[in-house]
């Protein structure tokens, strides 16, 4: 604050969503010179102000200023690239069909003001290549960023926004950027992290500014001069980060105090559990093994980056596992080569997490679907007044409305839509039930009315549910499985399973 | 993210729960509304009888005689069973612009064997249809396996196929193919109408039945809507699409017989100037009946609605080029009309 002109100023910055505030006169300041954390819970409102600031949402009031002056929201790419405020976003924001340099180019293409018209292809490969000698980098410019590893992806766009904001010209003269770096980390080996933090550490050095965004606090608490914490749309606190601990930011970010786990172990059933996963590994996921009694609901929920949602996915095939085997019953089956197909034919139910383009198909009508795909007819012909009918019935039960089985799926609240995706599934009783995060964009009414299916269903299956909502997560599991980096990290039981404990067990990740 | 979607949601939610109250309650612009809705499916129907009436009342002796009619309705046999061909690849979600090229290598072979080869007209059908059943396979692998886009690969298709007619043909037309062929499409009559017509009916009675009342054309609509729900749900998505092409190359063959039943020969060279109109029928025929479908019957009626217009405008002396114009305008309006009707899009092929 000594500093006469910060970096970047954010004055009573509000937004809301609806009837709902997500941003409530929030301020923030960053200087020249320091790394700043930005911190809050998932929901809190930060990744809402990244938004604002790269020009995604339109905020209701509040100003924003950069050096001193105020800008014009949204903030154009040409305002961003003035005053060298560039971003590293969670999914990096690069064009896999493109080469690496071609990347690398990619904001400063847009705005010719800064890189002119012309285009000489090989001087460009020539001044990436030196870039990339400069940051010790070994990835040939040329190649096509769908060939690269995700590490070397991530490498790349750290480096185009470390070029973009005059990282790279360090030594040379004093930089006046600015960094914005949004969960960059979730994808990245501890090694490579501790490389990226040298350099932020030094560009801040040498006078640049950086927001920094992360849900890790080990890593906020060893790069960050000061922190920001963010509770449901407002500031909680601005502080020097030497002066707080990792259980006091915890209490600041949850507002209330940290719950320790206590280790009570989990009381193991003595019937044979319905469900086994064994070993799953995939790209995603690292060794992981649990199981599933029948009448059980497990939870599982991570951090972003953690590899979690990929778990439902990988059981019922529908993404590509590694290795592993899941064990329904007395069928056991290899999940390397797990199909949709047979997963469904066993008697696995997948309540996917992107509703529109997994989910349900919008155009058509709530009866077809509904019943499919089709298996449950005894032949493979019948009249549309039987679809109907049997829809119906469903929808009667599962109580998705408008009643009206010919009524276009689209059309449907996210709530109702919802409840027709577990009217087809539950329906069917299956064995095993995989939720992924069941009541996502769905209103009050329809959530309760999800949790009693699920309740009424829950006797006699065993369920997976994949969910970020921790009350959720408390008011239906059973046992709940944290997981990081791929692996499984604790197994929450009996009074753990608990908002509190569940949101202290996945902050205190590394 | 989930709190803010709350409040419009529960408005949405009261939507009243009986079809019939919802009605009552819709002002009045919404009763317009859902009249237009109600009557949509039969626009076309209306307009192809308006087309009809028009034309029978400018040239009553020609038009409005048997002999026209049973001439239009036996000449669109080949282009109706055809369009239904290319009916079961655009609901799964491909495009196939190889059809007409197939129909006419079909036809070809046909011709070549019966008439060169001296091999018995049933024998020298089964293999043709064969034939197409293995290149369709072919292409639906190519496509899935592959992961080509199916406009790509069938247009290459649609090229060696024309090709390889022009080369079992020495690019001559074969005439002569045996008389049962011809006396079974075009000189043996019911009511006085070619058997040809009927099997056209017959065909689009059994891909009706396919695509709406059955479990597999079901799973084929929501492949070609919705792959990865598709996928999700269990379908076999890739045998699906396959298939799609199968039957496509299927029917376009039997539609290749039909036109060397109706002349008695094979021509080398009119293949390519039937892909266009069974698309124009086929989008055409999404906008009627069961509107923002692909649907047998509208394209049925579709097909009809067209030809009643080309031929009636002949005969009031418009030359023949207007036959192309007429179906390349209407395959436009036939798209844009069904982008029109909200919501309800049968261009869901493009993804």
């Amino acid at each position: 604050m000594t500093e006469s002109i910060s970096a970047l100023s954010i004055v009573g910055l509000s937004k809301r969503f609806g009837s709902t505030k997500v941003l409530d006169s929030v301020d923030l300041t960053v200087n020249y010179g320091e790394v700043h954390g930005l911190l809050g819970e998932n929901g809190s409102g930060k990744s809402t102000i990244i938004k604002i600031l790269a020009g995604l949402h339109i905020c209701d009031s509040g100003t924003v200023s950069i050096k001193g002056k105020k800008v014009d929201l949204p903030m154009s790419a040409s305002t961003r690239a003035l005053y060298r405020l560039t971003f590293v976003h969670q999914n990096l924001g690069l064009i896999p069909s493109l080469t690496v340099t071609e990347n690398m180019l990619l904001d400063n293409l847009a705005v010719p003001e800064v890189f002119g018209y012309g285009f000489n292809l090989k001087r460009e490969h020539k001044a990436v290549s030196e870039i990339f000698q400069g940051l010790r980098i070994d990835i040939n410019p040329r190649s096509l960023v769908s060939r690269l590893s995700q590490l070397d992806r991530t490498r790349i766009a750290i480096a185009r926004a470390a070029w973009n904001v005059g990282l790279v010209e360090l030594g040379t003269k004093k930089t006046r950027g600015i960094l914005v770096l949004d969960e960059p980390t979730a994808s990245l080996s501890k090694d490579e992290a501790s490389t990226l933090f040298k350099w932020v550490r030094q560009f801040a050095n040498f006078g640049g500014a950086v927001l920094f965004v992360s849900h890790h606090l080990e890593e906020v608490l060893a790069l960050t001069d000061r922190v920001t914490i963010i509770r449901d749309g407002r500031k909680v606190i601005t502080q020097t980060t030497k002066t707080l601990s990792k259980e006091q930011l915890i209490h600041l970010i949850l507002g209330r105090p940290i719950c320790k786990v206590s280790s009570s172990a989990w009381v193991k059933h003595e019937a044979e559990p319905l469900v086994k996963v064994k070993d799953l590994r995939s790209e995603t996921v690292e060794s992981i093994s649990f199981d599933v009694n029948k009448g059980e609901i497990v939870g599982i929920t991570g951090p972003l980056g953690s590899g979690v949602d990929s778990i439902p996915y990988l059981l019922s095939g529908a993404s590509p596992a590694l290795s592993g085997t899941i064990t329904l019953g007395t069928q056991t089956v290899e999940l390397r080569v797990m199909s949709p197909y047979r997963s469904v034919k066993m008697g696995i139910a997948l309540i996917p997490a992107n509703r529109t383009r997994e989910g349900i198909v919008g155009s058509l009508s709530i009866a077809e679907n509904i019943e499919l795909p089709f298996r449950t007819y005894g032949s493979n012909w019948f009249s549309d007044k039987l679809l109907r009918s049997k829809a119906f019935e469903k929808m009667r039960i599962y109580d998705v409305r408008p009643l009206n089985p010919k009524y276009e799926t689209g059309k449907l609240s996210g709530g109702n839509q919802q409840k027709g995706i577990i009217a087809r599934w539950f329906s069917t009783n299956p064995l095993l039930v995989l939720l992924c995060h069941p009541t996502q964009g769905v209103d009050v009414g329809a959530r309760q009315q999800i949790y009693s299916s699920l309740k009424a269903l829950s006797p006699k299956a065993a369920v997976v549910m994949l969910s970020v909502d921790y009350e959720e997560l408390e008011q239906l599991c059973d046992r709940v499985l944290i997981i990081d980096k791929g692996r499984l990290i604790t197994e929450l039981t009996g009074e753990d399973v608990s908002t509190e404990v569940i949101a202290s067990a996945c902050l205190e990740i590394i | 993210m989930k709190k803010f979607d709350s409040s419009p949601i529960q408005q949405k939610d009261q939507i009243p729960r009986d079809n019939n109250s919802e009605m009552l309650l819709e002002p009045h612009g919404e009763q317009l509304k859902s009249l237009m809705f109600k009557a949509e499916p039969w626009v076309l129907v209306a307009v192809w009888v308006i087309t009809v009436i028009l034309f029978s009342v400018l040239r009553p002796q020609i038009y409005l005689t048997l002999a026209n009619w049973a001439n239009m309705l036996a000449s669109q046999a080949s282009l109706v069973v055809l369009a239904l061909g290319l009916l079961i690849p655009l609901t799964a979600g491909e495009y196939d612009v190889s059809i007409g090229s197939m129909a006419g290598f079909s036809a070809m072979v046909l011709a070549v064997l019966n008439v060169n080869g001296h091999i018995p007209l049933l024998i020298a059908a089964a293999v043709a249809v064969a034939g197409a059943a293995v290149i369709g396979l072919l292409v639906g692998i190519v496509v899935v396996y592959f992961g080509i886009d199916s406009l790509i690969v069938t247009l290459g298709v649609a090229n060696i196929l024309s090709g390889m007619t022009l080369w079992i043909s020495g690019s001559n037309t074969v005439t002569g193919v045996s008389g049962s062929l011809v006396n079974w499409t075009i000189t043996n009559r019911l009511f006085g109408i070619p058997y040809e017509f009927y099997f056209g009916l017959l065909l689009t009675v059994g891909v009706w039945l396919f695509l709406e009342h059955s479990a597999t054309g079901r799973r084929m609509l929501i492949v070609g809507r919705g792959r990865e729900v598709a996928r999700l749900t269990g379908i076999r998505v890739s045998m699906l699409r396959i298939n799609s092409f199968v039957a496509a190359a299927v029917l376009s063959s039997f539609a290749g017989i039909l036109i060397a039943g109706t002349s008695g020969s094979a021509d080398p060279s009119n293949d390519l100037t039937l892909t266009l109109p069974a698309f124009a029928g086929a989008f055409l025929g999404a906008t009627t009946i069961r509107p923002g479908r692909f649907n047998a019957w509208g394209l049925f009626v579709a097909v009809y609605f067209l030809v009643s217009g080309v031929t009636g405008l002949q005969l009031l002396g418009a030359n023949t080029f207007v036959q192309d114009i007429f179906y390349g305008g209407v395959l436009i309006l036939a798209v844009i009309f069904s982008q029109l009707t909200k919501g309800r899009q049968p261009l869901a092929a493009a993804t």
